[in-house]
């Protein structure tokens, strides 16, 4: 009459239902052990979806401009982590930065933002040929408005290409630094 | 070569620094520079931009730089010394200052400044304005060059 199956089932069944009733009244979860209230480092205090975040120099003028389809903020790791962030930082001269990567963490003071997968830096410059970096990893410092990384980098512009390890980039005097094994090829005039 | 000056240029350095607004690029340890055959090396390397954004002006500084390249596939490697060197791209001219030495084959120039034209291999040598280094050529007899004895 019944099948092996559903007897198997029938006794799964009896052996939770009394933990199942007894969860239900009490009415409170399982209870954390007394003395691990510690909140997991992983938790989340709150969430954006397709945030815009823009930040203002103290004279009013625009700082730099967030844009990332998902930001999670980590309260007690003091940061949010952004996915496939994008910004954009205008040049005192009226050229621009943009910039991208896989992932992002800005840090709660805006001391450092970190950028990591398919980094890319475009450089617009008001005069002269666009140039674009990209490298595996960048680290950026608003205060200082400088940027930076210790990986493999290659710099694009108008045909010619470099390469390095490792290079700082200052955005207010538009000057790069290249680290080491720095490798250029330029096209003939 | 001929056909030097419409190869692409390679760089390559220890480091370097890229001034976006001036177009100048300072290239600075190990520094050797290669168009087809011409050579330069340096400890520093300045690379500088015309308007239109193209490299036109390179200028060596070592101890000493040098420079070589082969004027033409019958020609031997003419290679120069000096503590400057400036590179003009669109003119093919190098200019050596600073114990400046070109040798041809067997020749030998020295020079307070020396202008080297690559296209016509025609070493112009001069002395300091002061006399004290002046122009000393030392140019091998055609028959010692081809290893006959006088």
């Amino acid at each position: 009459m019944f099948s092996s199956t559903r007897i198997r089932l029938l006794i799964a069944l009896a052996i939770i239902a009394p933990v199942l009733i007894f969860w239900g009244f009490s009415g409170d979860t399982l209870q954390q052990p007394s003395g691990s209230s510690k909140e997991n480092a992983a938790s989340i205090d709150f969430f954006m979806h397709d945030a815009r975040t823009v930040y203002w120099s103290p004279e009013g003028d625009l700082a730099r401009e967030w844009q990332t389809p998902e930001l999670k903020h980590y309260p007690l790791r003091s940061r949010s982590e952004l996915l496939e962030p994008e910004t954009s930082m205008p040049t005192p001269e009226g050229g621009l930065y943009k910039m991208r990567a896989n992932e992002g963490w800005i840090v709660d003071d805006q001391s450092q933002i970190q950028l990591a997968g398919d980094v890319e830096v475009h450089h617009n410059p008001q005069s002269g040929p666009n140039g674009v970096l990209t490298t595996s990893s960048l680290t950026i410092y608003p205060p200082r408005n400088i940027a930076r990384t210790d990986a493999p980098a290659k710099l694009v512009r108008d045909g010619e290409q470099t390469e390095t390890v490792g290079l700082e980039v200052y955005f207010d005097q538009q000057r790069i630094e290249l680290l080491s094994n720095v490798q250029g090829r330029y096209n003939a005039p | 070569l001929p056909e030097d000056r419409s190869q692409p240029i390679h760089i390559s350095a220890n480091s370097a620094s890229i001034n976006e607004k001036t177009g100048v690029t300072v290239y600075s340890g190990q520094v050797e520079i290669s168009q087809g055959s011409m050579k330069i090396r340096g400890d520093r390397v300045e690379l500088y931009r015309s308007a239109d954004g193209d490299v036109n002006r390179i200028v060596s500084i070592g101890k000493p730089a040098e420079f070589e390249q082969q004027p033409k596939a019958s020609d031997p490697v003419t290679h120069a010394y000096g503590l400057r060197m400036e590179y003009k791209i669109n003119s093919q001219q190098v200019t050596i200052s600073e114990q400046a030495k070109v040798e041809q084959g067997q020749d030998t120039f020295t020079g307070e400044r020396i202008v080297y034209n690559m296209d016509k291999a025609i070493v112009d040598a001069y002395s300091s304005e002061s006399g004290d280094q002046r122009v000393k050529m030392v140019i091998q007899p055609k028959s010692s060059r081809n290893g006959l004895n006088p």
